[in-house]
């Protein structure tokens, strides 16, 4: 393969990384920030596509309209969520019941969608650089896309009083109670927004891939590895890693073979676990926990 | 303990000791036995035999419908072809859904205690393999359409896999590639490089591809199987473009097949020649995708509908008398259910129908029928091999996507319409 085989790979890599990216920021963001294990995330992304392909290939409901209906009914599961599944804060009891859950969704997916795959049939124009080299407008819109929203998020997080108020009971929940922030209102509030991170992410994968019922199995093993390894609570280091990640899998697929994705995919987490145990972009095990 | 909690307490308790008394009861008085099934409407005490019960447990709901409906309609189409009727017994077709491999399982129970003694696989045969183990202890009559080659391990009585075998299936599809390529890329087998591509799911179609190219000289140089988890097919299509290869086999399912037409699609890129492993490439899901995609793909697959009259005598009634009563054209799928059909009233015409009812009879009959390829209407002939494996049924169809229909157009004795290699849009 020449030279532009291997600029095709790699720029496909980090458009399809910043889609992982976004994915993983959500969870972490979960599991890391407001200390909730979301064990229904993959099946919570699948859910979103599905929502996606039904608001606009089965009702005809424009683009825009489509976006909000997806935005609304995640917000709303997260909510619901938060107010009955992950009510106590206890990690045990959340992995469970979020496991559950998963398996709900995924099967009342099948009932009323059945596991015939579905895509948006939409397809994507290429910007071409050179003849030989090029990159999907879909794609670069949705990497551009998932950039300013983890930015616009971040930026939220940090200059807002609300932002301000979830950041500070992340840190300290007695004392944010103290300053007379509701804490329990800002956890509902925080968590029911990582979803909003969700329906997008889902959404944009829409656009990208063919979704089936068991499509989040592989968004949540994806995602797991990306925020174990950039290291929990680190919303930017996700999305870097995310964007790793696409680059590496593309290049072992592209180079090496499929084959061999997996096997060395998995692997090198495991050296990072052993090398880094705290992550990439984490210094120390006792950082204060931050966003 | 409450009065409300006592209540409910004696009631659960009454319910329990009802399901123990019945479910504990005398099997032998309700369950029939394999000589004597129970009676299926009419008497012979009035003169009309009742008639024959063949079941077919297929997928009729879930993913899978389509494909569970054409063997039904195929398996209808038989039988509405011959009167619905042998040798003046009637025959009826008793159909169940089987959308899962526990459903089917539980189905055919269903129909055996009913009385159905002779059986025909449906859609992906998902339980053959433990009907194959069954069939003789249950003396049940059992035409598998299924393709694994090593599905009887032994020799049966009751239970024979009349379609094609996997392995031939795979061997018969790179041998056509060879043929393709000196005919229409002149180029020998030691000439040819192919590229195959597989999700691993699939490992089992493509090894004794690789086998056979191995042996015959071919170039295999791009071996790639990729896991069912893959999603994103730019790396590999990218490796594609930069080499150089004469015929691309595809071996998929829908999900990852159709990701990955639609990205060849996308890169505007258009391998000299695509001969796709059946499957995926042979269903309405593959149509559409549309003729720009399609057209002038090859797909390899069993007997199919679009082969010519010549060669399978009854096939053009079968197509026209299909798509006048069900509104589509058939797929390879109702040609199976009809073919078998065939095979079951070739076997009836050998019995009296007043031994019908005698499995084992019906069985000997089965074993003993030996017809050449092209007598029957999917091609296929019937001879049975000491497993009970039907030895002609190796023959493949290669056929062309040309602007949403089917052609067959290998080999020559199949043809329907001459072939367009390479494509050219």
């Amino acid at each position: 393969m020449g030279v532009s085989a291997y600029i095709n790979i790699i720029l496909n890599g980090i458009c399809v990384g910043g889609m992982y990216g976004l994915m993983s920021s959500a969870f972490t963001f979960q599991v890391g920030s407001l200390r909730m294990v979301n064990f229904t995330y993959g099946a919570c992304i699948m859910l979103s596509m599905y929502l996606t392909f039904f608001f606009i290939r089965m009702v005809n409901a424009p683009v825009i309209l489509a976006a909000l209906g997806v935005i609304v009914i995640n917000f709303a599961i997260g909510w619901l969520m938060r107010k009955t599944l992950l009510k106590r804060i206890d990690e045990g009891m959340n992995i469970l019941t979020t496991m559950g859950l998963q398996l709900v969704i995924m099967n009342l997916v099948l009932f009323f969608f059945t596991s015939y795959p579905r895509d948006l049939a939409v397809f994507e124009k290429r910007i071409y650089f050179t003849p030989k080299i090029s990159v999907g407008i879909i794609q670069l819109a949705c990497f551009v896309m998932a950039g300013v929203i983890l930015v616009s998020f971040q930026l939220f997080l940090n200059k807002t009083w609300t932002g301000r108020a979830i950041r500070a009971v992340v840190q300290n929940r007695d004392v944010a109670g103290l300053m007379g922030i509701n804490s329990e209102r800002t956890l509902d509030l925080a968590f029911s927004l990582s979803f909003i991170l969700i329906g997008v992410a889902g959404m944009m994968l829409m656009t990208m891939f063919t979704v089936e019922p068991n499509f989040g199995d592989y968004i949540t093993l994806i995602g797991f590895v990306i925020c174990i390894t950039a290291g929990l609570n680190n919303l930017t280091g996700a999305f870097i890693t995310g964007v790793l990640v696409g680059v590496l899998s593309a290049l072992i697929s592209g180079v090496l073979g499929t084959a061999y994705h997996d096997p060395m995919l998995f692997g090198l987490f495991v050296v990072v676990l052993l090398v880094r145990p705290y992550g990439l972009f984490n210094k120390r095990k006792n950082a204060v926990r931050n966003i | 303990m409450s009065k409300a909690k006592r209540i409910l307490a004696v009631l659960l308790s009454a319910c329990l000791a009802t399901g123990l008394f019945y479910g504990c009861g005398d099997e032998g008085a309700t369950q029939p036995d394999a000589a004597n099934p129970p009676a299926a409407g009419g008497s012979a005490e009035d003169g009309e035999l009742p008639p024959l019960k063949i079941g077919m447990v297929t997928q009729l709901t879930g993913p899978n419908a389509f494909g569970g409906h054409e063997y039904q309609y195929g398996a209808e189409m038989a039988l509405e072809h011959v009167g619905g009727e042998i040798n003046g017994r009637k025959i009826e077709m008793v159909f169940a859904d089987g959308p899962t491999q526990d459903a089917t399982l539980s189905e055919f129970e269903r129909l055996y205690n009913d009385g159905v003694r002779v059986f025909i696989s449906g859609y992906g045969c998902i339980a053959d393999r433990t009907f194959a183990t069954m069939a003789d202890d249950m003396q049940a009559l059992y035409l598998s359409l299924a393709w694994d080659a090593d599905l009887l391990q032994g020799p049966s009585t009751y239970f024979f896999r009349g379609g094609a075998n996997v392995d031939d299936f795979s061997r018969g599809a790179m041998m056509q590639a060879i043929d393709i390529g000196k005919t229409f890329l002149g180029k020998d087998a030691k000439d040819l490089k192919v590229a195959l591509l597989y999700t691993t799911r699939l490992q089992h179609v493509a090894n004794p591809m690789l086998e056979t190219a191995e042996a015959n000289g071919v170039q295999v140089v791009i071996n790639e199987g990729y896991p069912d988890t893959n999603k994103d097919f730019m790396p590999i299509i990218t490796k594609l473009q930069n080499t150089d290869y004469d015929i691309l086999i595809p071996i998929q399912g829908t999900p990852d097949g159709t990701l990955f037409l639609k990205k060849i699609h996308e890169l505007n890129y258009r391998p000299k020649v695509i001969l796709a492993g059946g499957i995926f490439y042979d269903t309405p899901n593959f149509s559409d995708l549309g003729n720009e995609i399609t057209n002038g793909i090859l797909t390899q697959s069993y007997t199919n509908p679009s082969i010519s009259e010549d060669a399978a005598p009854g096939i053009t009634k079968f197509k026209e008398d299909f798509e006048a009563e069900y509104g589509h054209k058939p797929l390879a799928h109702a040609l199976q259910a009809y073919g078998g059909m065939n095979v079951y009233f070739e076997c009836l015409k050998k019995v009296d129908p007043k031994d019908w009812d005698d499995t084992a009879k019906l069985a000997a009959a089965m074993k003993s029928l030996d017809f050449e390829e092209g007598k029957l209407p999917w091609y296929w002939g019937i001879k049975w091999d000491e497993f009970n494996s039907n030895t002609r049924a190796g023959q493949m169809v290669i056929s062309e996507w040309m602007d949403g229909d089917m052609y067959a157009v290998y080999p020559d004795f199949l043809r329907t319409k001459d072939p367009v290699i390479p494509w050219e849009q």
